[in-house]
């Protein structure tokens, strides 16, 4: 199949994904026409990130292959990661080339991990969603570097792939975990650096009831406390 | 997303600080006495933000006792720098993280840059802990040489 086509085909699969289980298998079919084994959507990591486990958004990588990257903090590791903190053009690795590139023998932990999974390349997109987050999208696997018409062309499937990836969580967002107007209520008065006590006084409620409307915004917004709470909720406009 | 550094790395050990004879509080008046410097604490189980009176004036809001209202703080952040502020405040608060973020808050007639370094502590009485932070304008205007009467 000629290139523009096949980017055709892949790009409207990915954009027709109405659920998660549909987008990724559309990556499955990306990765696969490309020749790699794995597909993954995952944040951005901050150098502070030691494990990539809690970036990754949806990939087809092995649990086991995950925990035991972790167990190593391997992420530290990552070239192609490190490259992508200053550059927002696709990053390769192969673990010949980080020998190549930084003279260094990968850890005997990279390179046990990479024979026993068969991987031995990948490649590394990062994309900045609408919402200004910056999400990366890789492909891994054993085959030879990509050329840079398949670069291109994987860059643009990328592009489409985190774009349909931002459209269904905001219809996720907007279908299940959307606030009440009770909870909202509370949450913008906890902004605006009332305590429980207060908002019961204004509302004529009990902080008994404040802080079950509370609890239960924490959990539809997938937080751990009211900070996070409240920060999402102004990140996502929820409350101004 | 925002940069990681390690901002506490020239912190002033407690035997320089002996040797050079300061106190505490006279470190925190020297270090605050070159631009305006507002000092914060985040409670993380309650969601409050308590405040100095320099926080205030940097966000241009009258000084209130009691926790900071921080739609109004927010309303004063550049548009575009606010989204990655929320998210490092969701991270810093989920992760018990510290950070540095440098924003652009809002004055009279256009912006000005400003800084916030924080650390996360414990607190004993709570399970979420707290955040405390310092905030500072990267800009003040610049004044060649000024006098004071200590």
């Amino acid at each position: 199949m000629i290139s523009v086509e096949r980017q055709l085909l892949l790009s409207a699969e990915l954009s027709s994904a109405e659920s998660r289980v549909a987008f990724m298998n559309a990556m499955s079919r990306v990765r696969m026409a490309f020749g790699f084994s794995h597909a993954t959507v995952m944040k951005m990591p901050v150098p502070a990130d030691i494990l990539i486990a809690p970036l990754i958004l949806e990939t087809t990588l092995p649990q086991q292959f995950v925990q035991e990257y972790d167990r190593h903090h391997l992420l530290r590791e990552c070239t192609a990661v490190a490259r992508l903190k200053t550059s927002l053009m696709p990053q390769s690795w192969s673990v010949t080339e980080a020998l190549e590139r930084t003279n260094r023998q990968p850890s005997a932990a990279m390179l046990s991990l990479s024979s026993r999974y068969d991987l031995s390349m990948g490649i590394l997109f990062s994309v900045i969603g609408l919402d200004g987050q910056r999400l990366v999208t890789r492909y891994d696997g054993t085959r030879l570097r990509p050329s840079q018409s398949e670069i291109n062309e994987l860059g643009m499937l990328s592009v489409q792939a985190v774009e349909s990836y931002n459209e269904l969580r905001r219809r996720e967002n907007a279908k299940g975990q959307i606030l009440s107007e009770r909870e909202l209520e509370v949450v913008r008065w906890t902004a605006q650096g009332k305590t429980s006590v207060e908002i019961g006084q204004i509302l004529s409620l009990s902080d008994h009831t404040v802080n079950a409307y509370l609890n239960n915004a924490i959990k539809k917004l997938d937080c751990v406390n009211r900070t996070q709470l409240v920060a999402k909720a102004i990140r996502l406009k929820l409350i101004t | 997303m925002p940069s990681h550094l390690d901002p506490f790395a020239a912190a002033l050990h407690e035997e320089e600080r002996k040797r050079l004879g300061l106190s505490e509080t006279e470190i925190v008046e020297l270090a605050t006495a070159f631009r305006r410097f507002g000092f914060w604490r985040l409670d993380l189980g309650s969601g409050l933000f308590f405040a100095s009176r320099e926080i205030f004036k940097i966000f241009d809001m009258p000084f209130t006792e009691g926790p900071m209202n921080l739609i109004e703080v927010t309303s004063k952040i550049h548009p575009e720098d606010l989204a990655i502020l929320m998210e490092t405040f969701e991270r810093s608060s989920s992760q018990r993280l510290g950070y540095h973020n440098t924003y652009r808050v809002r004055q009279e007639t256009d912006y000005k840059l400003v800084r916030s370094v924080a650390k996360y502590r414990d607190k004993p009485e709570s399970d979420a802990g707290e955040i405390v932070g310092i905030t500072y304008e990267c800009l003040d205007s610049w004044q060649p040489v000024t006098f004071s009467d200590d």
